[in-house]
């Protein structure tokens, strides 16, 4: 079965820019389906940013949903000097826009912890923290700090575990830009699938094309183990 | 008193024929008169034609004029142009069909209006429609077609007690969304000081802008060829940063 037979051969990590849920959330869905995966081995844009957060000893204003903010646990919040924004429609209304942007002009940085235009769920598409954050930089004349997908500073963390040069890493996802697109600007290989966010000829839209474009994981892992170890 | 005209040569050939005034920051300051003000208009108006033009979207033309009666100055409602008028008239034009993203007091200025199955997105300063199921609205409409509209662009205002977001982060968020382009109407869109000189079949380069606010007022007017002058109240005196 490709989904065990992949970790034998390789080293596995799992990166998501999923801003609306903690790890441990994560975590527990994914096991509950029968993966068999650490919670270690999930890395989000959430890391990322309170890695960001930790290193650069910030202190900030977290524009992010109540099942995020556990992943912030321990970060001081008083004094802010920052504007952490994430997926977090209770925040996306004027008054707290407001907020952000006096803050924004006082001097506190503005961080993305990705730029989505738009999700998709089961219901439609749904505005990502993407244009939000775009509004802030627009108002205030300044650009993001941005922490997720597809920037390149996200793969080169989710790889420093291992050691790992990005030529003899693959990314595996569904959204061409900002799965496989961000991941080949650094150097890796990039595998499009064609299930969730795909949509027909997705794979047209990125300059190199994909790698390789498949019909789902489970296609992919067969093809990493014929072709690339 | 100092006024710089390095341009007044240049000027000299072409007489002025109409003037075109901002009101909040130059004629007043919420509410009142900048001093002087009175006056000198009632002075202007016997040489030149005049009207006045604002990008004002939280308040209809009525309520303006209520104001600036108030204050004292001789002004009719016909005289006044705001960005609302601009965006009436383009709506009317277009025969567009508008989700209205305005505060109530605004709404009046678009009474006549049919704004069922709606297929434009039309924002103004519209702080209860800055919200993510009110954006969001717009955003799947606009993936459906639908034009996007900016009564203007201004990024923040500034009030008594501080600065606020203005309409243009809100138009901006929905066109990075989106990947389009957003219709704009105000100042300083060319167009809209254009329409406001139509009136009087004026060129461009017999007409002066006076305002407090060098990007929207005088940047440009002076851009559409007018003669752009800079009063040193509101924007400025409020500066707080």
């Amino acid at each position: 079965m490709p989904k065990y037979s992949l970790r034998r051969k390789v080293n596995v990590k799992f990166v998501t820019n999923t801003t609306k849920e903690s790890r441990r959330v994560l975590h527990e869905r994914l096991h509950s389906l029968g993966f068999d995966i650490e919670k270690s081995e999930i890395f989000t844009s959430l890391s990322a940013a309170r890695s960001y957060v930790d290193t650069h000893k910030i202190r900030p204003l977290l524009m992010l949903e109540k099942e995020a903010m556990e992943d912030f646990e321990g970060v001081g919040t008083s004094d802010p000097n920052a504007v952490v924004i994430g997926l977090a429609p209770s925040c996306f209304n004027y008054s707290k826009m407001n907020e952000a942007f006096r803050m924004l002009l006082d001097g506190s940085t503005l961080i993305g912890i990705h730029k989505a235009r738009y999700l998709k769920k089961k219901d439609g598409l749904y505005l990502g923290p993407g244009p939000f954050v775009h509004a802030l930089e627009y108002a205030t004349g300044t650009q993001a700090v941005v922490l997720g997908k597809p920037e390149k500073a996200f793969f080169l963390e989710a790889l420093q575990e291992f050691s790992c040069p990005p030529d003899q890493a693959v990314m595996i996802g569904d959204d061409v830009i900002d799965d496989v697109g961000g991941a080949q600007k650094c150097g890796m290989l990039g595998i499009l699938v064609q299930t969730g966010k795909y949509r027909s000829k997705d794979e047209s839209k990125i300059q190199p094309a994909p790698h390789l474009t498949c019909p789902d994981f489970p296609a992919s892992v067969d093809y990493i183990i014929d072709n690339l170890l």
